[in-house]
C-alpha cells in the first residue's frame, strides 16, 4: 500500500523503471515483446492506486480545462470569493457577538438568574430583573438546586482613584464592579498576579481589598509587579490590591470592562449613599449560577421561585394584604444561558446582524447562480467534446466525475479566495461598526470550516446540475451540436431570472434604507446642531454636597460664558440626543387624568440660557433664568407637544405640574412654552417634555453646552482649565461636539445603510457578471447561426437585437418576480425605516431602472461583439 | 497446457521460481520454460503486471542489479510474507489436484 502511494507521488520514476525493465527484456529476446504500451499500462495500474490516479488525472485535466477559459475561471472564482467572503465576514462577527463564550470555566453551564413577572413585564414597584442582597444570602444558605451562585451589581460605578501616598491633587477616575467574594471562584477565573477575591473578603469587618483588571494594570501601571499588595484609595477609602485578574477576563458584561472588582461589602463606600446591603426591597444585584448535577433548569426555576415567594412573604409581616401576596406571587425566577455574558452589544446589533446575514445569504445565492449558469453554458460549449468521449466509450460515471471534480476545484479556489477576502472584510466591518476592542475578532477555526463547507457544498450542488444534464446526453445525431439558448426558458434562463429578482430585492432594500437615512438627517431636529461643544462632568465625584450645587451651577455658568470664543453657554442634565432620558408620570392641576389613565412626561433639568444656546424657539412666556433659585417659586417650561396633548383648551401659562399621579405637594408653575425638538434620539416622535430649572432640582452629573464662534473643539482646553480653576477635582468625563453626538446616534443606521448598499451593489455586480458570461457563451455557441443570418442580409443591429431579445424576456420576468418578493420582503425592514414607506415608489422605480440599465449593458457587450463577427469566418466555424 | 489453467497458477509459478533464488523478469520466463520442459510459456503481458502486483502486495521485493550481460536489470526476490503465501498456495494446489484426481479416478 505504501509503495503504491509512493509510486503515486513519483509517476515519472515509475514510468522510467517500467521502460527500463521492458527494454531489458527486449534486449534479451532480440526485440521480441508483446504490446509494449498495453503491458506498461497494466504494470502501472498494478503499481499504483487506480482511483487516486484517475482522480489526479481528473484534477490535472480540470486545471487544464479551467485555465483554457480564463474568463470563466475569473468570473466564477470572483463570484464565489465575494459571496463566500461576505458570508464569512458576517458569520465571524455574529460568532464574535452572538455566540462567543466568556473566557471562564465551563461557560456552557453558567446560568443567569432573572426575576420578573410571569407575563414578561417587570412589575415596577416590587421586583425588576435584579435581586436584593438579603435574598442572595438566603439563597446561598437555603437552595438545593444550585451548586454555585454568585452575585454582582448591575453595571459598573465610577469612583475617584489615587495611589496611597501619592498626591491626590490630580484626581483620576476608575470604574469599579461590585461582586460577591465567590465571583471569581464560580467563574473559575484566576489571577495574573497576586490573588483574586476569596470568601473572607466579603464580610463587613474584613479589610477592604480590590482586584485590578489586567487592562487597567497594563494601561495605567504598565504592569508594575509591585502593584499587588499596594494600597489604592477608591472614593476616599483605602483598598489593598489583592491581585490582577487573568488577562483575558473582562467581567460578565461584554464591552464594559471594569478597572476594579471589589466585594459587595464595600458597597457603602463605593456608592456613597444609604447602604443597600440590608434592604430586602433594594433590587440591585444580578446572579450567575450553575445547577447541581441531575437537576433540570425547569425544576430549578420552580424551586427558586418557591424560595423567592417564601422569603418575601416572610418579609411582608404576619398578615400581608391580599394585594401584597398577589404582587409577590406574580414574580417568577427564570434561568437563562449565561455563558455568553451580558451584552448590550448583542442586544443592539442582533437585529441588524440578522438582517445582514439574510442579505449576504442572498448575495451568496446570486454568486452560486452565477456559477451554475456559467457551468451550464460551459456544458453546452463542451457538448461536442463530451459526445466524442461518450462515443469513444468513456463510462458515463467518469464524465460525471470529471464535471464534479471541476466544479469542486472551482469552488475550493473560490472558497480560498473568499477566506482571504473575508479577513479584509471583517476589518472593514469592525471599522464601520466602531467596535470596542473588548470584542476580539480573530481567525476562528469554526468560521474557516464554515467557509470551506459552504464552498464545497456549492461546488457539489452546482456540479450536479450540468453533470446530470450530461448523463442524459443522447448520441443520436439530432442532438449533436446544440446550444444553451435554444430552449426559450430553460434552467439557465430561470437562474438568471432568479438572480435579477434577488438583486432587485437587495437594491430596493438599500435604496429604502438610504432614503430613510437621508430623512433622518434632513428632518427638523428642533435645535441648531453646528458649533456646539458638549462636556460632561460630575460634581459628586468632586465631593460636592447637594446644597452646594446651586452655587456651582451659577459660578460655572458665569465663568463659561466669559471664555473667549464662547457665544453662549448653558448647563443641562442631558444634552440633546445623548441617549439618556428620564420620564415619569405627572399630574396637572385642574386637568386630572380619568381614573386608570396616566399622564406621562419626559423631564429635563436645565440651567439659564439653555434654549438660547441651542436656539430652541420660545413660543410663549419666559425661559429659565437667574430669577429661578432654590428659594423662588418652583417653575417649569413645557414643549408644544405637551400643550397639545395635555393642555388643549387651556392657557398653559400659570398651570401647575406635579410629579406622580396626583396633584399633591408643591407643583411647578408653567412659565413658558418652547417648540418641539429631539431629545432622546433622532427617531423619536415628539414627546411631552417638561423642563425644570437645575437650581430647583439639582443633579450631580450634568453637561456643559457651549456655542462657539469657531471650531468647538478649539476651546476644549480652555473649558478644561476653567473647570480646573473652579475645582481641581471636577472631572471632564466626556467631551464631544453636538454634531459628533448626532453622528453617533445614527451610526447603526449608517452601518446598515452602508453595508446594504455595498451588498446591493455586490449583488448587481455579480448578476451582471453572470449575464455577461452567459450571453458571451451563448453568442459564441451561435456563431454559425449568426454567420448565416449575416450572410443572408441581417444587419449588425439585427444581430444585437437577436442576442438581446432573450435577455429582455428574462429581465422582465426577473423584475416582475423581484417586485413581488420585494413587496413582501421589505415590510420586514419597517422597523429600520424612518419617514419612508416600505413600498416607496421612488425607491422601487429607481431600483428597477438601475437593474434594467445594468443588465442591458452587461448583455449589450457580448451582443455587440457577436455582431462584429465576420460572416465568412463564422460559416467556417465548427 | 491450455492458457486458462495457467492464468490462475501464474502467481504460484512465479513464487516457486523465486523460491529457488532471485531472478529478473526474463530469467523467470526462462526458468519456468525450462522447469516445465518447454510446456509452460509465460507471456510478458501477464508476467510483468503480475510481478508488479505481487510486489505491491509485499510478497516479493525488487532491486536493480547488474545482470550477466552487465546491463542493469530488475531482480526479484521472495519476501518472508511471500514465502508463507507460497507454502499456502502450494498446499491448496496439492489438495485441489488430489481432489480432482480422486474425482476423475472414481468410476
Amino acid at each position: 500500500m505504501w509503495r503504491k502511494l509512493l509510486n503515486f507521488f513519483r509517476p515519472a520514476k515509475l514510468e522510467a523503471e517500467i521502460r527500463e525493465e521492458i527494454e531489458f527484456h527486449r534486449a534479451q529476446t532480440a526485440g521480441f515483446f508483446g504490446n509494449t504500451g498495453l503491458i506498461a499500462d497494466h504494470m502501472r495500474d498494478a503499481s499504483t492506486i487506480a482511483w487516486l490516479e484517475i482522480c489526479a488525472q481528473d484534477i490535472r485535466y480540470g486545471f487544464r480545462q479551467l485555465s483554457k477559459s480564463p474568463v470563466l475561471l475569473a468570473v466564477a472564482v470572483l463570484s464565489l470569493a465575494l459571496g463566500i467572503g461576505a458570508n464569512t465576514a458576517i458569520f465571524t462577527l455574529i460568532h464574535a457577538i452572538m455566540l462567543q463564550m466568556l473566557p471562564v470555566r465551563d461557560p456552557g453551564s453558567l446560568l443567569l438568574l432573572y426575576s420578573g413577572v410571569s407575563d414578561g413585564v417587570t412589575s415596577g414597584d416590587l421586583i425588576g430583573d435584579a435581586i436584593s442582597y438579603p435574598f442572595y444570602q438566603y439563597l446561598q444558605a437555603h437552595n438545593s438546586a444550585l451548586s454555585e451562585l454568585c452575585a454582582f451589581r448591575q453595571g459598573n460605578d465610577d469612583v475617584t482613584m489615587h495611589v496611597a501616598g501619592e498626591s491626590d491633587t490630580r484626581v483620576e477616575y476608575a470604574s469599579v464592579h461590585l461582586v460577591s467574594a465567590n465571583y471569581f471562584d464560580v467563574l473559575g477565573v484566576g489571577a495574573a498576579a497576586g490573588r483574586v477575591l476569596r470568601n473572607t473578603d466579603d464580610t463587613r469587618s474584613s479589610p477592604p481589598v480590590a482586584v485590578m483588571s489586567y487592562r487597567f494594570w497594563d494601561n495605567r501601571f504598565h504592569r508594575d509587579p509591585a502593584i499587588p499588595g499596594k494600597t489604592i484609595v477608591l472614593n476616599g477609602t483605602p483598598f489593598t490590591v489583592a491581585g490582577i485578574a487573568a488577562a483575558e477576563f473582562f467581567g460578565e458584561r461584554i464591552r464594559t470592562a471594569p478597572d476594579f472588582w471589589v466585594p459587595l461589602s464595600s458597597e457603602p463606600q463605593m456608592l456613597k449613599r444609604e447602604p443597600l446591603l440590608d434592604d430586602a426591597n433594594a433590587f440591585w444585584l444580578n446572579f450567575l449560577a450553575r445547577l447541581k448535577p441531575g437537576i433540570t433548569r425547569r425544576a430549578a426555576e420552580a424551586e427558586l421561585t418557591a424560595e423567592l415567594h417564601g422569603f418575601y412573604l416572610a418579609q411582608a409581616g404576619p398578615h400581608p394584604s391580599a394585594d401584597a401576596i398577589h404582587k409577590i406571587e406574580r414574580v417568577q425566577i427564570t434561568l437563562q444561558p449565561g455563558g455568553g455574558g451580558i451584552s448590550g452589544l448583542r442586544y443592539l446589533y442582533s437585529k441588524p446582524l440578522r438582517v445582514l446575514m439574510a442579505v449576504v445569504a442572498l448575495v451568496l445565492l446570486i454568486a452560486c447562480a452565477n456559477i451554475a449558469t456559467l457551468l451550464l453554458a460551459r456544458a453546452s460549449a463542451r457538448r461536442p467534446e463530451f459526445l466524442c468521449r461518450l462515443a469513444l466509450g468513456a463510462p458515463r460515471i467518469r464524465l460525471l466525475r470529471q464535471v464534479l471534480t471541476e466544479s469542486i476545484l472551482l469552488s475550493l479556489l473560490g472558497g480560498f479566495a473568499g477566506a482571504l477576502f473575508a479577513w479584509c472584510c471583517v476589518k472593514t466591518l469592525i471599522l464601520l461598526l466602531h467596535f470596542d476592542p473588548v470584542v476580539r475578532v480573530r481567525p476562528d477555526p469554526a468560521v474557516l470550516a464554515f467557509t470551506l463547507l459552504l464552498s464545497i457544498l456549492t461546488g457539489i450542488v452546482f456540479g450536479i446540475i450540468p453533470a446530470w444534464k450530461f448523463s442524459r446526453l443522447d448520441l443520436r445525431p439530432s442532438n449533436v451540436g446544440g446550444n444553451t439558448w435554444r430552449r426559450r426558458f430553460g434552467s439557465t434562463q430561470m437562474l438568471i431570472t432568479f438572480q435579477i429578482a434577488l438583486s432587485l430585492c437587495l437594491v430596493v432594500s438599500a435604496a429604502l434604507l438610504g432614503r430613510s437615512l437621508l430623512e433622518l438627517e434632513r428632518q427638523n431636529i428642533g435645535f441648531e446642531r453646528n458649533r456646539i461643544l458638549l462636556v460632561r462632568t460630575d460634581a459628586e465625584l468632586a465631593g460636592y454636597q447637594q446644597p452646594q450645587l446651586a452655587d456651582l451651577y451659577r459660578n460655572l455658568s458665569d465663568r463659561l460664558i466669559q471664555l473667549p470664543g464662547v457665544q453662549s453657554a448653558a448647563l443641562a442634565r442631558f444634552s440633546p440626543v445623548s441617549g439618556y432620558s428620564s420620564s415619569g408620570s405627572i399630574a396637572i392641576e385642574g386637568n386630572l387624568p380619568p381614573p386608570g389613565k396616566i399622564l406621562n412626561g419626559w423631564f429635563l433639568q436645565v440651567g439659564p440660557r439653555f434654549f438660547a444656546t441651542l436656539r430652541i424657539p420660545l413660543l410663549a412666556g419666559r425661559p429659565i433664568d437667574a430669577r429661578d433659585t432654590a428659594a423662588s417659586t418652583p417653575v417649569a417650561l413645557v414643549n408644544q407637544t405637551f400643550v397639545n396633548q395635555y393642555l388643549q383648551h387651556l392657557n398653559p401659562l400659570g398651570q401647575h405640574i406635579y410629579h406622580g399621579s396626583s396633584a399633591r405637594g408643591t407643583g411647578a408653575e408653567i412659565v413658558g412654552v418652547v417648540a418641539d425638538s429631539k431629545f432622546y434620539d433622532l427617531r423619536e416622535h415628539a414627546e411631552p417634555m417638561v423642563f425644570y430649572p437645575m437650581s430647583q432640582q439639582p443633579v450631580s452629573g450634568f453637561e456643559l453646552i457651549l456655542r462657539t464662534a469657531a471650531d468647538p473643539n478649539g476651546i476644549a482646553a480652555e473649558v478644561r482649565s476653567a473647570l480646573h480653576q473652579m475645582n481641581a477635582r471636577l472631572p471632564m468625563l466626556e467631551q464631544q461636539t453636538l454634531n459628533q453626538q448626532l453622528e453617533h446616534s445614527l451610526r447603526q443606521d449608517k452601518m446598515i445603510t452602508t453595508l446594504s448598499s455595498i451588498f446591493g451593489l455586490l449583488a448587481l455586480l455579480l448578476a451582471s457578471i453572470g449575464i455577461y458570461g452567459t450571453l458571451a457563451y451563448s453568442a459564441a455557441g451561435r456563431t454559425s447561426e449568426i454567420g448565416i443570418r449575416m450572410a443572408v442580409g441581417a444587419q449588425r443591429a439585427d444581430v444585437v437585437l437577436l442576442v438581446l431579445r432573450d435577455l429582455v424576456l428574462v429581465l422582465v420576468a426577473g423584475l416582475t418576480l423581484g417586485l413581488l418578493v420585494a413587496a413582501v420582503g421589505t415590510t420586514w425592514l419597517r422597523s429600520f425605516l424612518f419617514g419612508v414607506k416600505p413600498l416607496d415608489s421612488l425607491a422601487l422605480a429607481a431600483s428597477v431602472l438601475l437593474i434594467a440599465a445594468v443588465a442591458l449593458t452587461a448583455g449589450y457587450l457580448p451582443a455587440q461583439r457577436a455582431a462584429r463577427i465576420d460572416p465568412m469566418r463564422a460559416l467556417r466555424h465548427d | 497446457m491450455p492458457r486458462e489453467t495457467l492464468q490462475g497458477t501464474l502467481d504460484l509459478l512465479i513464487l516457486k521460481t523465486l523460491a529457488r533464488g532471485t531472478a529478473h523478469g526474463y530469467g523467470i520466463t526462462c526458468a519456468i520454460l525450462n522447469a516445465s520442459q518447454n510446456q509452460l510459456r509465460v507471456e510478458e503481458g501477464s508476467l510483468y503486471p503480475a510481478l508488479r502486483r505481487l510486489e505491491s502486495a509485499g510478497l516479493i521485493k525488487a532491486e536493480w542489479k547488474a545482470s550477466e550481460s552487465n546491463r542493469r536489470a530488475r531482480y526479484y526476490e521472495l519476501t518472508r510474507a511471500g514465502r508463507k503465501q507460497l507454502a499456502q498456495i502450494e498446499k491448496e494446489w496439492r489438495t485441489h489436484t488430489a481432489v480432482i484426481e480422486d474425482f476423475l479416478a472414481f468410476e
